[in-house]
């Protein structure tokens, strides 16, 4: 029989910070906290503030091999972990689910012995399996910004197949160096900076232009309905439904017809449309992938009742860009509150339910949608738990 | 150049410990729980920033107990037999390496230190 799969904590380190207080606090600005790059005028980014794994983790030898974006995946399981009172018998039988992205800053090198652990995508689970004491099911996904997205489906599926009770899934992305600016610049994805960088990222708005980066983690604790009951864990949403699909169109641009993306969306949303959906839009701000999300929401959930996009609060996390937005949309689904799109002024079409200014708002259900290079596609449809 | 302080620098980077707190007496292995992985970058970081030569086996001990057993096989004196393969070492610590030796690892930063002053040494530094 298969199980119904909640959520019971959540662990974030966000440019908006890294409590509670810290990010609502932040969602009521105007804008997110964006400053230009060190490292290229023309760029706008969103770091999070004075990170610094030892703060979450205590010594750690072992980062040595870590990029500042799987150091940040580690440090937003920690949080999860410590916030879900799970005993050590659960931690050892536990699944780890990761979505993370290349060690841009990676090069073999003379000075260090064991370089080649800098490139392994499995470096940073490795690490945490041995920080938390987990021992179960795993995988370590890198399909781009799909991957946290995926990731935690691939822990949904997991639990709801009962290969595991517990799963801790999400990621962690940091492309904030030269290397990262310098390639996404290659691709012509990012935003023109011109006056406040706060305004730079403006999805779904005629005029947008790209995306800002921005970095951070999110890792959640998943288990079965029945388990979380039994320890009397508080609940924080249940998972109904995860997907993933390829374009196999190009290697970076979404398909024009977004047929694969609308698949993932059907396989994860109930027919008829369920009253009272917010869409958790990947909304990157870039001119195509909008333009075609913004059908795939047409054809798919035109019933929504809103479309929020936190890419214009914190940037674009990358890998871990799914997980981060649904933090934060289970952070405001619970106050009831939805902040505006910033800087959505002149939506690109008007028949889409586009949060242009903040709402009150307590969804039955969230869609969370990641749409990554490589057409890589994935969903999650989540029940906040009121 | 002090040695100790180079040497006390890289393990504290790699180790991630605070390097005040690492003593000359300090033992790697069983004080500062530095593993097989951390042997190796320490070996590759000392080559590197001090530029010498290094040899694991030599640098970290890592033939000691194979050593007495050969000496003991052949009843030759172990003493005579380290002293031959770690000439960087003293007949005074070697001495004291085989009474501490049932306690556990027993590589400390001292010998590190020697190495690298009798590895520079014999390259005419």
């Amino acid at each position: 029989m298969l199980r119904r799969v909640v959520i019971t904590a959540s662990g974030f380190v966000l440019p908006l910070g890294y409590e509670l207080s810290e990010v609502r606090t932040g969602l009521q600005q105007a804008h997110g906290p964006f400053v230009v790059s060190v490292h290229d005028p023309e760029v706008a980014v969103c770091p999070a503030p004075d990170f610094d794994l030892r703060k979450h983790a205590g010594r750690c030898k072992e980062a040595r091999y870590l990029s500042r974006g799987q150091q940040l995946c580690l440090a937003s399981a920690i949080r999860a972990v410590e916030g879900a009172g799970l005993d050590q018998d659960d931690l050892r039988r536990a699944g780890l689910f990761l979505g993370l992205g290349p060690n841009l800053e990676a090069s073999p090198r003379t000075d260090k012995a064991l370089w080649l652990l800098d490139y392994l995508p499995n470096t940073a689970t490795a690490c945490l399996a041995r920080i938390l004491g987990v021992h179960g099911e795993n995988l370590t996904i890198q399909t781009a910004c799909a991957a946290s997205t995926q990731a935690l489906g691939q822990a949904f599926h997991a639990v709801r197949h009962g290969l595991v009770d517990v799963a801790i899934a999400g990621g962690g992305d940091s492309r904030l160096s030269p290397e990262g600016i310098h390639a996404y610049k290659g691709a012509g994805v990012l935003a023109t900076v011109s006056g406040h960088p706060g305004k730079a990222c403006r999805p779904f708005d005629q005029k947008r232009s790209g995306f800002a980066i921005g970095e951070g983690g999110a890792v959640f604790v998943l288990e079965g309905l029945q388990h979380a009951q039994a320890r009397k864990a508080s609940i924080l949403a249940e998972i109904t439904a995860a997907s993933s699909s390829l374009d196999g169109y190009s290697l970076t641009g979404p398909d024009p017809e977004g047929t694969a993306g609308r698949t993932a969306v059907a396989r994860c949303l109930p027919q008829p449309c369920p009253s009272g959906l917010c869409v958790i839009a990947h909304g990157t701000g870039t001119m195509l992938n909008d333009a075609v999300e913004s059908d795939i929401i047409k054809s798919s959930a035109a019933d929504a009742t809103a479309i929020a996009a936190f890419k214009s609060r914190i940037g674009h996390l990358a890998s871990a860009c799914g997980g981060a937005e649904l933090a934060l949309a289970l952070v405001c689904a619970h106050d009831g509150v939805f902040p505006a799109i910033a800087n959505l002024e002149n939506p690109c079409r008007s028949d889409l339910p586009f949060l242009t200014r903040s709402a009150v708002l307590q969804p039955h259900m969230l869609l969370v949608q990641s749409f990554g290079f490589g057409g890589q596609n994935a969903c999650l449809a989540v029940q906040p738990w009121y | 150049m002090n040695m100790f302080l180079a040497i006390r620098s890289i393990l504290g980077e790699i180790l991630d410990l605070d390097p005040e707190k690492i003593l000359e007496q300090t033992y790697l292995i069983r004080e500062l729980n530095a593993e097989s992985i951390d042997l190796l970058e320490i070996g590759v970081a000392i080559q590197h920033r001090l530029d010498i030569p290094v040899h694991d086996d030599l640098l970290f001990l890592k033939n000691l107990r194979t050593l007495l057993l050969r000496a003991e096989l052949s009843k030759c004196p172990p003493i005579g037999v380290l002293a031959r393969e770690y000439p960087h070492l003293s007949q005074e610590r070697l001495a004291q390496i085989l009474i501490d030796l049932p306690q556990g690892p027993v590589l400390r930063v001292s010998d590190l230190v020697a190495y690298v002053c009798w590895t520079r040494k014999d390259q005419g530094d």
